[in-house]
């Protein structure tokens, strides 16, 4: 009896939730699949990477290493069609937002070349 | 079958989450109230006593129960077992989190419900050598879940085998937390996020724990945790070493190295825990963690944790955390992260908590505003 009870609370027991902290490595590391034909896409998507999805890849902080197209981003409402200016991702990052700009939190500022291409994505985008 | 054993596991057990901190009570090994050695998990009898006679207030008791009743009613459903062979209990944790209190623009609020459990301990021998644990119980599905991956809402983070060989020598196997650093409870601690060892981090492996009188060790194997796809599990070694000084504290090192198809990782961290009487108690960790991913340079990340306990009567904790971050030990950015907290079980099977956290970035490029965020919780337990 005790035997059974062990093996069946091994099995019933294997098939749970595995989301944890390496669960996005594929997304985050891994060669990068994006199904996206916006030229701007690429670049932007790679800057997020670095800058971002460090931190922005819980469930805290959202899993941005899911928005691999624009169609994500923009149904996120992080972002606004060719408004740069009133996209709240814009917003939030350090010496180029408004007050409330922070970002990267820890991380190195984005260059200005950088932040230039992600408003150039917003204001592109098709 | 298994939803009749669900059904028994559902009324039948107290998963508690680990607390270093309760070195303030003499307590330099987890052992002494854990099955697991390295802590977390079930409730020992002793530890079970333990809570209630020492760590819960009984100023809501009548006088007439004293700490011997308290501790006859520790057990399951407020009762001694009457038999030796098996162990059960149920666990409960959610909290209120409001992140940028005061703000009429970005004040969020939020109820969580974190954790709902059930475990099963079945032991065995001589002195309960031969143990069996698991539970299983309720976890949020992620926010923002992988697209195309949608995960359980049941989670387990602990089933094994364990065996005492002798009492100072212990071998485990099976899914368990990892063995590194200090297993704070604050799953959100840098301490704990650096270098991937929260709470939803547990791992296939073996364990050998060693404890002598003056020393504790551990040595931990893994393949990674066997429900994820083989490519992204991390396969690895770990261990931890802790020295007791001047009878009371503890002062120890870890070591983690792991990876999978896409990132390396390890850390080393030096750790402490100090006895400062009558159930305070001060515990640090700094580390360093090393992740180097695909096709990518090395970076290495510092932090720091420092958590001071202080118990002014009994049933109450007064905390203090301050912690610090630097993801990228090349550049001048860093963060502090710090602020109270209190601890309150006001009676055995209930903890009450508060926790409020100031966020402060530091850049030479830029000046940046504090976030700030408080949560309370409630924790119940038989």
């Amino acid at each position: 009896m005790k035997i059974s009870i062990i093996i069946i609370l091994f099995i019933s027991l294997y098939s749970c939730q595995d989301f944890n902290s390496n669960t996005a490595d594929r997304i985050k590391y891994g060669p990068l699949i994006l199904d996206e034909p916006d030229p701007n896409f690429p670049r932007a998507f790679n800057i997020i990477s670095k800058q971002c999805i460090n931190c922005h890849s819980s469930r805290i902080h959202d899993q941005w290493a899911n928005f691999t197209d624009n169609k994500s981003w923009l149904d996120s409402l992080l972002i606004n069609r060719g408004d740069p200016s009133n996209s709240i991702f814009l917003q939030r990052i350090i010496n180029y937002g408004g007050a409330s700009s922070n970002m990267p939190q820890g991380g190195s500022a984005l260059s200005t070349s950088d932040y230039q291409h992600l408003v150039k994505w917003i204001e592109e985008i098709p | 079958m298994k939803f009749f054993l669900f059904f028994i596991l559902l009324f039948l057990s107290h998963k508690s989450f680990a607390y270093p901190s309760f070195i303030g009570h003499s307590y330099t090994s987890c052992l002494n109230c854990h099955f697991n050695p390295f802590g977390g998990g079930a409730l020992t009898d002793y530890g079970r006593a333990v809570s209630a006679t020492t760590i819960s207030s009984k100023a809501f008791y009548p006088q007439s129960v004293d700490d011997e009743k308290l501790a006859y009613m520790s057990g399951f459903l407020f009762r001694k077992p009457k038999q030796g062979w098996l162990r059960t209990q149920i666990n409960y944790r959610g909290f209120n989190l409001v992140r940028n209190p005061g703000s009429s623009e970005t004040e969020t609020k939020q109820w969580i419900n974190m954790q709902g459990d059930a475990r099963l301990i079945l032991k065995f021998g001589e002195n309960d050598k031969f143990i069996a644990a698991g539970n299983i119980g309720y976890a949020p599905e992620p926010a923002n879940p992988i697209s195309g991956d949608k995960q359980s809402e049941w989670r387990s983070r602990e089933y094994y085998l364990g065996y005492r060989i002798t009492p100072r020598l212990g071998l485990y196997a099976g899914l368990m937390d990892k063995v590194y650093g200090l297993r704070v409870v604050e799953h959100i601690a840098y301490a704990r996020t650096t270098p991937q060892v929260t709470q939803n981090d547990q791992t296939h492996g073996a364990v050998i724990h060693y404890l002598s009188e003056t020393w504790e060790s551990g040595l931990h194997f893994f393949q990674g945790n066997l429900a994820q796809d083989e490519d992204l599990r991390m396969e690895g070694i770990s261990g931890t070493f802790e020295k007791t000084v001047f009878d009371l504290h503890r002062l120890g090192f870890s070591y983690l190295s792991q990876k999978n198809d896409y990132l390396e990782l390890s850390s080393l961290a030096l750790h402490g825990r100090f006895n400062l009487k009558e159930g305070s108690s001060l515990l640090f960790e700094v580390g360093q963690t090393s992740k180097k991913p695909l096709n990518s340079e090395v970076t290495k990340a510092n932090y720091a944790l420092m958590q001071t306990s202080l118990r002014p009567v009994r049933g109450l904790y007064v905390l203090t955390n301050i912690e610090y971050l630097k993801r990228n030990a090349e550049l001048d950015d860093y963060t502090v992260r710090w602020g109270p907290s209190l601890q309150a079980f006001p009676m055995q099977r209930l903890e009450l908590r508060l926790d409020i956290y100031n966020t402060r970035n530091f850049s030479p490029d830029s000046s940046t505003k504090d976030n700030w965020m408080y949560l309370v919780q409630t924790h119940l337990w038989l």
